[in-house]
């Protein structure tokens, strides 16, 4: 069963919670799930051995000069509570091609279904369904992807192979 | 605009070298003559200047940003952009004053958060040694998203000093020790340090 991936800021969701309906800061909606266009990102994998292709779309932006620890949530597409939402597929923020037809979006968003993904992302808290990796992973991550000739260097912004020193 | 600020106070002044005169650009220097062995007068009226321009353009667009800037970890916002050109332009001066803002703003979270990201955006490695006080500062923070802050600003520089500083640090909330465990682990993995 595909699942999608969403970047959070740790920070900003409880540190101790016992439900999904449990409450969280205003930081957290506002700044963790804001939505472009009434639209949320999501990277879609076919199963968890396949995240880490979702770490190397999400730290792999045209932006991106230097990577940083990440934090991630992973939602079972078969969710029931994911029945409510539209999940469309949209070309995704990335400079590696093949990654980018795995993005989603979650889109017609309104309070009402902000408060069903606030509700995903505590679920997933609550199930460990959570990762982080550190900068240095983030990085083993992409260069051995290179080395395996799972992506080129080149399909890497010019700024972020300099500052990172990947080879 | 630091550009336009430079030009509108730049001047030729003539200065001796032997026997002869040779116009030199400076900024904002109103003296007809410099010893080409006595700079310091043109070093003191620069860094002045700079500083004023730093607290009357620059802190209330830092301050202005505070409220709309952009927050993704790892990438640059308008404030990063911002704070890297002034320390292109002057590293020692932008530091001295970056440190008065923060310490003037301790309370003020907006501006912290704001700061932070930049510092921890940068790709400017003689930003993160000047700075290193100020990431030190934020990691005695209660706001966990500043100690966060302050913890990856830490961690982009693998030094046996940071990690020293990464094994000090003291927090209750779980992830994140969990998170500064896995990055002493990074670092003692890179500095080659025995782990018993």
């Amino acid at each position: 069963m595909p699942i999608l991936i969403r970047r959070i800021s740790r920070t900003q969701w409880p540190t101790t919670f016992t439900t999904q309906e449990d409450d969280v800061s205003a930081d957290a909606i506002t700044n963790c799930l804001r939505t472009y266009t009434n639209a949320l990102s999501f990277w879609e994998i076919a199963n968890n051995s396949d995240l880490i292709k979702a770490i190397i779309a999400l730290v792999s932006g045209p932006k991106q000069e230097k990577f940083s620890g990440i934090h991630v949530v992973s939602i079972d597409t078969n969710n029931p509570l994911l029945s409510e939402l539209t999940v469309v597929p949209s070309l995704g923020d990335t400079t590696i091609v093949p990654l980018k037809e795995d993005h989603r979006d979650i889109t017609n968003l309104t309070y009402n279904k902000i408060g069903i993904i606030k509700k995903l992302i505590l679920e997933a808290l609550i199930n460990n369904r959570y990762n982080n990796y550190t900068k240095s992973e983030v990085k083993q991550i992409v260069q051995d992807a290179i080395t395996r000739g799972v992506i080129s260097i080149s399909d890497l912004s010019p700024k972020l192979v300099e500052t990172e020193k990947l080879k | 605009m630091i550009e336009d600020y430079l030009q509108s106070v730049s001047t030729y002044v003539p200065i001796r070298i032997g026997e002869n005169y040779y116009p030199i650009l400076t900024y904002g220097v109103g003296l007809n003559q410099i010893d080409l062995l006595d700079n310091s007068a043109i070093t003191i009226f620069e860094n002045s200047q700079f500083e004023a321009f730093l607290k009357s353009t620059i802190e209330p667009q830092l301050a202005s940003l505070a409220d709309s800037d952009i927050f993704e970890y790892g990438q640059k916002n308008s404030c990063t952009f911002i704070l890297e050109e002034q320390f292109k332009k002057n590293d020692h001066v932008a530091c001295a004053w970056l440190s008065q803002f923060y310490s003037t703003n301790l309370t003020n979270s907006k501006v912290i958060h704001l700061i932070a990201h930049s510092l921890e955006a940068t790709t400017i490695q003689r930003i993160d040694q000047l700075t290193r006080p100020i990431a030190l500062a934020m990691l005695s923070y209660n706001d966990i998203q500043i100690k966060e802050y302050g913890v990856k600003i830490i961690e982009k520089s693998v030094t046996t000093e940071n990690l020293e500083t990464l094994k000090s640090i003291a927090t209750e909330t779980e992830w994140l020790n969990d998170y500064i465990g896995r990055v002493i682990h990074d670092f003692e993995k890179e500095l080659n340090v025995c782990q018993f």
